[in-house]
């Protein structure tokens, strides 16, 4: 087990490239972190940042309470698992299990228990007098695994380890990794570019993009209390819809107007209604955040012509849910409805928003105007910022 | 089925014909030549004129001159192929890493591929020169390396290791190239220190090339002939007179075509069964992944 301190972190390049800006995170023994954002958003940076591989060019890093800055990889007491599995070529599936163990001049007896208790673990003993290549991308995996497992560190740090398996090997090895750190109880550190992936392993997951933390909370709070429509927009799938509309008066009350027709008007709570008041929003455009599931074909709210109407482009049927593609005054729109829903292409159907769970964004910004700061967020420094 | 015409069937062999014409002129031919001229006593001008079946073999393996060129050639060649591969791969893997100037050190190393081996004779003729050269100068000794019997074959032999090195640092530098970075990544988590790295992961991901290099070199090292004969002639006395410089002294000084042939016909066989010796240890030591 194993604790790691991030604190202001960066990562500037010769060439003048900003990959990781002020970097703030507290990580505590045993949780499941994963680092997720689009390509290029700093988050294997980070990791190898952690793990020795790159140098921090300025902040401190603490594991375990030790600053570790300059500290040798293989003094930090981490290992790690490769995108590309970095299993050594030349060596057979035992010799590479053990490749750390015979550098740390390990006692043979040991390392022979360790290797085969990993493998036995991974049922991989099979597999042991076999070269890499001639294994299977999961069977790979299962190897690189388990020679992070014989060094029975602390600190796994793993990047983007599923990314080369086909989708369903995906999901096994996803279920498989989540029983593995329930049983170990390490510290893991996970980067990945998979929402899914984020999801369902993290404990705690570290959105980023463009080298800056966006928000670091559970999969739970990212879902339903994105800090900005960029969180929004990256976790969840199909992604959140994301339609502008204009706060009104309209007869004493406060409504968001969609377009000009004057019949897609969405009625609000008067408590948000008075909170858009407050903040500057009458008369003003915003952008309203609404996920597929949240979309409905027929009236959830006490008003009933609270709705938006949507053009309907395409219907995909998944077996146990039907997704219906389309516009909703022009910006494309996705509801996930019932299979027995009839929708068909080019109609123009109602939707109705639950109004509990939409979100509202800034048109500028892009922040949250609903966002409420929870316990969950409030560790982290950096969050929201 | 229609039968092809006879042109049609010819055709094929035609596009055969210009590379098969150049391979007989510059190589079946003189090869067949010097295994029929080794069997015969020749005259001056390098005609057969009297048969001597294994006369010429006989005289050789008889004659003490000819051991001392086999032993020299032994030592010359184990000089040159570990000097070469070794330059060569030092430098390989110190240009393996993205460092300011790394072109003009790697255009450094592989240089001497692009220069001939008797100017570069010529060049280490004035370096190893007794009183003006720079050897001796920086080292401030007084050796006359070149006329020295003790010096002299490893005078050639360095030289020619350093010529090589040139194209085995190219060699190197493509088979490191091929090795995957990140599992050096890996072995820096893992607590490999760097000799563990460079015996357990460089020196197997380059074994396939590795033997390709040592092949060759072998092969050249047994060939090599201008730097002797820009530098020492064969001398002082017989202590670089490599194989090859003496079937030229036998052919071109002596006009004994015939004992020159069956030197080059034992060679030919020296270099052969070692060849096949190689390939087929190649197979227990290389790893291509």
């Amino acid at each position: 087990m194993a604790k790691v301190l991030l604190s202001e972190i960066n990562k500037l390049y010769k060439n003048g490239f900003h990959a990781v800006k002020d970097f703030n995170m507290e990580i505590q023994d045993g949780e499941f972190i994963i680092f997720v954002g689009p390509s290029g958003c700093g988050k294997s940076t980070t990791l190898r940042m952690i793990a020795g591989l790159e140098d921090i060019t300025s902040g401190e890093l603490q594991i375990d309470g030790k600053r570790m800055n300059y500290a040798d990889p293989k003094d930090r007491g981490l290992s790690m698992v490769f995108q590309n599995y970095a299993l050594y070529p030349y060596m057979n599936v035992y010799e590479n299990m053990a490749f750390s163990l015979r550098c740390a001049k390990m006692d043979r007896q040991e390392m022979e228990q360790r290797v085969h208790r990993a493998a036995d673990m991974l049922q991989i003993e099979h597999l042991l007098k076999r070269k890499p290549g001639t294994l299977s991308g999961g069977q790979k995996q299962r190897v690189a695994i388990g020679s992070v497992l014989v060094r029975e560190q602390g600190l796994f740090l793993m990047d983007e380890p599923l990314s080369n398996l086909d989708a369903r090997l995906r999901t096994q090895m996803r279920s498989w990794l989540a029983k593995l750190h329930k049983q170990l109880g390490v510290t893991i550190i996970y980067v990945t570019h998979d929402q899914v992936e984020a999801m369902t392993l993290g404990s705690r997951i570290v959105v980023m993009k463009e080298g800056e933390i966006h928000q670091i909370a559970s999969p739970g709070e990212l879902y339903h209390n994105p800090v900005n429509q960029f969180v929004a927009s990256f976790i969840g799938a199909p992604t959140m819809n994301f339609i502008p509309v204009e706060v009104v008066a309209e007869e004493g009350e406060i409504v968001l107007k969609c377009g000009n027709s004057g019949t897609d008007k969405l009625f609000i709570s008067s408590a948000l209604g008075r909170k858009l008041q407050t903040n500057g929003y009458m008369g003003k455009m915003i952008i309203l955040g609404v996920r597929a599931e949240d979309l409905y074909i027929e009236s959830v709210n006490e008003q009933k012509n609270c709705r938006l109407s949507m053009q309907v482009s395409v219907r995909e049927n998944l077996g146990a849910e039907v997704l219906v593609h389309g516009e909703i005054n022009g910006e494309p729109a996705c509801a996930r409805v019932k299979p027995g829903c009839m929708v068909k292409p080019k109609e123009t159907v109602w939707m109705y928003p639950d109004m509990t769970k939409v979100k509202l964004f800034d048109c500028a910004t892009e922040e949250n105007i609903l966002y409420e700061k929870s316990s969950d967020t409030k560790i982290q420094k950096g969050a929201g910022a | 089925m229609k039968k092809n015409t006879l042109p049609q069937r010819l055709g094929p062999y035609g596009y055969l014909i210009p590379a098969l014409l150049v391979f007989s002129v510059f190589l079946f031919f003189p090869f067949f030549k010097t295994i029929y001229l080794s069997l015969y006593k020749t005259n001056k001008m390098g005609e057969a004129k009297l048969f001597a079946g294994l006369g010429n073999y006989i005289e050789l393996l008889t004659s003490a001159s000819f051991y001392n060129s086999l032993a020299v050639t032994i030592i010359f060649v184990l000089i040159v192929v570990i000097g070469g591969m070794s330059i060569g791969l030092l430098g390989a893997v110190l240009c393996n890493k993205a460092f300011p100037g790394i072109r003009i050190f790697s255009t450094a190393y592989a240089l001497p591929m692009a220069i001939a081996s008797t100017s570069a004779a010529r060049i280490f003729e004035i370096m190893l020169h007794p009183s003006i050269g720079i050897v001796n100068k920086l080292l401030n000794l007084n050796i006359n390396w070149i006329a020295d019997p003790k010096y002299a074959l490893v005078c050639v032999a360095v030289l020619t290791a350093w010529l090589n090195s040139g194209i085995n640092f190219l060699y190197f530098s493509a088979g490191l190239s091929n090795i995957d970075e990140s599992i050096y990544e890996r072995a820096s988590v893992d607590g490999a220190n760097a000799v563990q790295k460079f015996f357990r992961l460089t020196l197997p991901g380059l074994s396939p090339i590795m033997f390709y290099t040592l092949v060759v070199n072998i092969i050249q090292a047994f060939q090599a002939f201008g730097q002797v004969k820009i530098l020492t002639q064969g001398g002082p006395g017989e202590s670089t007179n490599l194989i090859v410089y003496a079937i030229y002294r036998d052919a071109f000084f002596n006009y004994r075509f015939g004992t020159a042939a069956a030197r080059s016909v034992i060679l030919f066989i020296i270099v052969m069964i070692l060849t096949l010796i190689m390939f087929r240890v190649e197979k227990k030591g290389v790893n291509y992944g």
